[in-house]
């Protein structure tokens, strides 16, 4: 080797070392920029084919463990929906009222319920009966303004998912170019590695995704949860279709009433993605369509059930059967008188038989034609519900009745529902045997029976109708206090004319309705407050708190667990990727040393040369 | 080796102090509001919730369980306050009826007919009174005082009868028309022509009612042996004596039992006697004598026996008649006024039967809510039903599963004695000495029916208080059970001061030693050195 080679060593030293000042003021620079990993310069020995070796300029590498980094992309949707359920669950808390606030759902209704008690003990007295008025007024409007908020966080859960479909559009534009730049670039640019893990993490705090492991060229493919292709070096394209701008305790997302996201792009049919189950549970969106179709619908399922029973607790009244019975004192038949009480519409008649595995229940509730099929589960209990059109005649009325119960019992109808219906046993004293028949009737006018249409809907007596959907369905929002009622409270006691005004009869029934009235569901269950058969009015309004406050106490905790273990990763996964600036100055000490050695080889090579010059003959 | 990043690069540092900053603020909170938090999710598990919950809906029924029995125990206190004085009141006037000699000067019947005025005064204030509007011998109808003054309910409203036009009226009919004489006989007709009845005198009920007036029920005729007499044949509806048929005897009596308006039987009783005529009285309330007459040869003077016995038996019938009857009237007609509403009254016929009085024509002196007696089935006890009809007309719940029912009626049975009986007083007048037989009767009668009614109050008094025990206990056990839900709800609701004082304490102190430490770290950088 010669003196030539040194130089060249030299100056390859040079130039590495330019090109780590490059690296370290790029790292210096960056050392506050979040998703940016430390970059290393990696170098090697450069073999000349002879004794001299320099060094060479290699890749410029990410400082960065890949495991980490996708475990803490898990995590990140994880947070997402733990976030988003903390958030929506705590703002429905709120509503609901905070412990002893004078407007919480249970302060309301123990003010109505002892403002009623007020009434039975001085039923003459005008300031009882208006304090009891403004009660049934407030806890009406505090159910409006319940079921309101319900339905308004459905709307911006709606909305919401509107927006992160938008974003989640950009991201995968985003990536797919960030693909495409590195599948042509032969050295990946790490800033550009760096934007795209940024990237897909956003797009996992939104929906779970599934990364593929890079491929030869350096792209990587996002899919779904399910599998479905997100983005590769093409984006795939979410729509949110039959967005609502309005979000009513009707708009429900399995009767077509509310968005739902498609995916469509080159080459293949839009999927339904949350048909497909690519948001169950999971990130951002899978919270939010939670909340809207189910947590939520819930909520107001229960405000619904409140709603319902507080009217009916009012305003419904038994109706009896005569029994007529043979030799053997064995039940013949049962008549239910209905001239004078006709039936409204969503009223029941309750028909029990004995069979040989014990009580049946079978329920007809009024309906018209525009009734849909009713589900077993209207009444809340095990009985078997059945819509009876009573718009019909006679004849198909009691064919539509004996085709719900056993062959043995025949039914004589005359005038419909305001007028007689028999339930006939073929062969008494065997079973089956008739054991019960009555009816749940619905006051509909101020006077007349103890019972008082206090609640009305739309101006109109409530009477649970299924006539064109269940009217229970959003009465929480549209439950009024009669009118008639709040002109003259006397009719708190006055029942029919003459009655004296210090006549507790009347509140004191309503009081016992209250405490006894059954808790029925609209058209299926109320899955998480579903009380216990018999509970009071009471005891389910406090099931309702509790239920929404276990909730949100649950949310509360697994967002905190959630956001603990992804600040952990991410400590973890910066303390090996972030900007140490203490090692980068150590780094440019040690470059300036090698800079200044490299130079002084130059120089040395320099003076040597010199030297050799001046040994001139 | 711990590698210790430059802390502005930190996340767990920034995490760690921005947490115990947080942690410092919610335990100030705690520390102000004294709760360990402002929402019931933040009170930790489903249990914490569902006892902060279901606690906070029963302190608030308790709450009002507290209202209500504080309202009850104000109207029964009154109530009993009310029945106490009502029972001493109606004592007080039967003591003076007892006390009351007609024979001196004071008190004199006319004194108590004064007292009985003012007795009625008292009682009919009494069964007026009122909490706050809400009368509380009303029944249902709370708003409407029960009863009218004791003036309209004597003397009427204007051209609507009281009760003394009443009591008049029924006096007259049940007397019936006066004799030549001027003396009534109940209603009886009392037969001693020589035509009609010879050798004797016979007397017959009324055909046309047995509503009004006496009437014979039993006739007993026996020598002074025992032996029946042949000369006294009775019927039904009375009875003949024809002495043809059995001369008389000394020591023949003849028990003549009269059945009063008021429900109860007298008993006349006619002997016969020669020489000195025996005092009058003992054997049965009414007594009269007759002298057999002897001619001369010491044979039976038929003619002048059997008018002496007439004369005794018109006399002995015109004394029940005045004496019996008329006070048994009077409390057949305060049955009339008082028990029945509307009041009856008598339509004079003939023949006289019963009558619905009117609004136009009589004063009803309950005005309160009452049972529809008619509507009731026949034979039920009406008393009975009304009094079950007026303990429901105000009921209040005073815990979980009691209810106390407290109402009453100023017409309930117990209450309504005592105003009938002072009516019956206040509507007395008797011309002394002449009247002095028939104000002993009658007297004797009402010190009777006033035990009877002070005893009644004293019921209805008792049955008062014992409700008023159940409210004091139902009471007492609920703020026992509201004390615990508040200790159940502290429990899981309130911040223990102590504990957040000492947190707070022990985070101050972490906080001061990281921002010290921080402080101490930012000086440390190799920038700085080169």
């Amino acid at each position: 080797m010669g003196l030539g080679g040194t130089l060249a060593n030299a100056l390859s030293g040079l130039k590495v070392t330019e090109a780590g000042l490059d690296v370290v003021s790029r790292n210096v620079a960056n050392s506050s920029t979040a998703g940016y990993s430390k970059q290393k310069l990696n170098q090697s020995v450069v073999d000349y084919g002879g004794p001299a070796f320099g060094v060479r300029v290699g890749e410029v590498t990410r400082v960065l463990n890949e495991h980490l980094v996708s475990q803490l992309r898990g995590e990140l949707t994880g947070m997402g929906y733990a976030d988003t359920m903390q958030s929506y669950l705590e703002r429905l808390e709120i509503s609901f009222g905070a412990p002893g606030a004078g407007n919480g759902l249970e302060s309301l209704y123990s003010k109505f319920e002892s403002s009623l008690e007020g009434v039975v003990a001085s039923p003459e007295n005008p300031s009882t009966r208006e304090e009891f008025v403004q009660n049934a007024r407030l806890m009406a409007s505090g159910l409006n303004s319940l079921s309101d908020d319900v339905q308004e966080l459905r709307r911006q859960a709606e909305s919401e998912i509107d927006g992160a479909v938008n974003r989640i559009n950009e991201i995968l534009k985003s990536i797919a170019s960030a693909n495409q730049k590195i599948a042509v670039s032969p050295v990946d640019d790490p800033q550009v590695l760096d934007q795209r893990d940024q990237l897909i993490n956003e797009l996992a705090e939104m929906m779970e995704v599934n990364v593929l492991p890079a491929a030869p060229d350096g792209t990587r493919s996002v899919l779904t949860r399910s599998g479905t292709l997100l983005v590769s070096d093409v984006p795939m394209t979410l729509t949110f279709e039959n967005r609502q701008a309005t979000v009513r305790a009707d708009s429900l997302y399995e009767a077509g009433g509310l968005g739902t996201i498609k995916l469509s792009g080159p080459g293949r049919p839009p999927v339904d993605l949350i048909q497909e189950g690519a948001f169950a549970s999971s990130g951002r969106i899978g919270a939010l369509l939670e909340l809207r179709d189910k947590t939520l619908v819930e909520a107001q399922n229960s405000l619904d059930a409140l709603a319902d029973s507080m009217a009916r607790a009012m305003s419904g009244y038994d109706i009896g059967s005569s029994v007529a019975t043979n030799a053997g004192n064995d039940v013949v038949s049962r008549t239910l008188n209905l001239t004078g009480d006709p039936l409204s519409y969503g009223d029941r008649i309750s028909f029990t038989y004995r069979d040989a595995t014990g009580e049946q229940t079978v329920t007809f509730i009024a309906t018209d034609s525009t009734a849909g099929a009713i589900d077993d589960g209207a009444t809340g209990g095990k009985d078997r519900v059945v819509g009876i059109d009573f718009t019909q005649d006679d004849a198909t009325i009691k064919a539509a009745m004996e085709a719900a119960i056993p062959g043995n019992f025949t039914v004589n109808v005359a005038g419909g529902k305001s007028g007689s219906i028999t339930f006939v046993d073929g062969n008494p004293g065997t079973n089956p045997a008739i054991t019960g028949l009555t009816a749940t009737a619905t006051e509909t006018s101020v006077t007349g029976q103890l019972a008082l249409p206090l609640f009305t809907d739309g101006g109109q007596p409530y009477t649970g109708s299924f006539n064109g959907g269940s009217q229970q369905r959003g009465f929480a929002g549209s439950i009024r206090v009669n009118q008639a009622i709040i002109d003259d409270s006397k009719l708190l006691s006055q029942h029919a004319a003459g009655v004296p005004l210090g006549d507790p009869a009347r509140a004191q029934a309503m009081i016992d309705r209250l405490q006894a009235v059954e808790i029925r569901t609209p058209n299926g269950k109320i899955v998480a407050s579903d009380p216990a058969t018999g509970a009071k009015i009471g005891t389910f309004v406090s099931r309702i708190i509790s239920t929404q406050a276990a909730r949100a106490s649950a949310a509360n905790h697994s967002q905190k667990a959630q956001s603990e273990v992804v600040q952990q990763l991410e400590e973890r996964s910066t303390s090996k990727s972030q900007v140490s600036v203490d090692e980068e100055m150590a780094r440019l000490l040690e470059l300036q040393m090698a800079y200044q050695a490299n130079a002084k080889v130059v120089k040395t090579f320099e003076e040597m040369l010199y030297k050799l010059m001046e040994i001139r003959p | 080796m711990k590698m210790i990043s430059p802390m502005s690069y930190s996340n767990g540092w920034l995490r760690g102090l921005n947490e115990t900053r947080a942690s410092m603020v919610d335990l100030q909170r705690q520390l102000t509001t004294g709760k360990k938090a402002d929402l019931y999710s933040g009170l930790g598990g489903a249990g914490s919730i569902d006892t902060a919950v279901l606690m906070r809906a029963k302190i608030d029924s308790l709450e009002a369980y507290g209202a209500s029995s504080d309202l009850l125990a104000t109207r029964m206190d009154t109530m009993e306050t009310v029945l106490s004085r009502y029972s001493e009141l109606t004592r007080e006037i039967r003591t003076m009826v007892a006390g009351t000699n007609p024979q001196s000067e004071l008190p004199s019947p006319g004194t108590l007919t004064a007292q009985a005025k003012t007795s009625l005064d008292e009682a009919v204030a009494l069964l007026n009174t009122d909490i706050g509007g809400r009368y509380l011998f009303s029944g249902r109808s709370t708003t409407q005082e029960p009863v009218i003054s004791a003036q309209k309910m004597i003397e009427g409203d204007g051209a609507r009868a009281g009760f003394r036009a009443v009591a008049a009226e029924r006096l007259a009919t049940d007397r019936g028309a006066a004799d030549a004489n001027g003396n009534h006989t109940g209603r009886l007709s009392v037969y001693t022509s020589d035509i009609v009845a010879p050798n004797g005198a016979s007397v017959v009920n009324d055909p046309t009612t047995t509503a009004y007036g006496m009437q014979v029920s039993n006739v007993g005729a026996v020598d002074k042996l025992g032996a029946p007499l042949a000369s006294v044949s009775s019927w039904a509806t009375g009875f003949a004596v024809d002495f043809s048929l059995q001369d008389p005897a000394a020591g023949d009596a003849i028990s003549i039992e009269f059945s009063l308006p008021d429900g109860t039987t007298t008993t006349l009783k006619v002997k016969a006697y020669e020489g000195t005529q025996p005092q009058n009285g003992g054997e049965a309330p009414h007594m009269t004598h007759y002298e057999i007459a002897r001619l001369p040869d010491g044979t039976l003077d038929l003619p002048t026996t059997v008018s002496n016995f007439r004369t005794a038996l018109t006399a002995g019938i015109h004394k029940v008649a005045e004496t019996d009857l008329a006070s048994a009237s009077a409390l057949a007609a305060a049955n009339d006024f008082f028990d029945s509403n509307p009041p009856k009254r008598v339509d004079p016929g003939p023949p006289p039967v019963p009558r619905d009085g009117t609004d136009a024509d009589t004063v009803t002196w309950y005005r309160g809510a009452d049972i529809d007696v008619a509507s009731l089935p026949p034979g039920a006890d009406v008393d009975a039903e009304r009094t079950r009809a007026a303990r429901t007309a105000a009921v209040a719940k005073v815990s979980e599963d009691l209810d106390v029912a407290y109402g009453s009626q100023a017409n309930e049975k117990e209450l309504r004695a005592t105003i009938k009986n002072l009516a019956v007083i206040a509507v007395s007048e008797y011309d002394m000495p002449a009247d002095q037989d028939a104000y002993i009767n009658k007297a004797g009668k009402l010190v009777n029916k006033l035990s009877k009614a002070a005893t009644g109050v004293g019921e209805a008094r008792a049955a008062i208080a014992s409700q008023r025990v159940v409210v004091q206990k139902a009471g007492e056990r609920n703020g026992l059970e509201k004390t615990t839900a508040e200790n159940l709800l502290g429990s899981v609701e309130d911040a223990d001061i102590n504990e957040v004082a000492v947190s707070l304490l022990q985070l101050q102190t972490q906080l001061q030693g990281s921002y010290q430490v921080t402080a101490m770290l930012s000086q440390l950088s190799l920038v700085r050195l080169l």
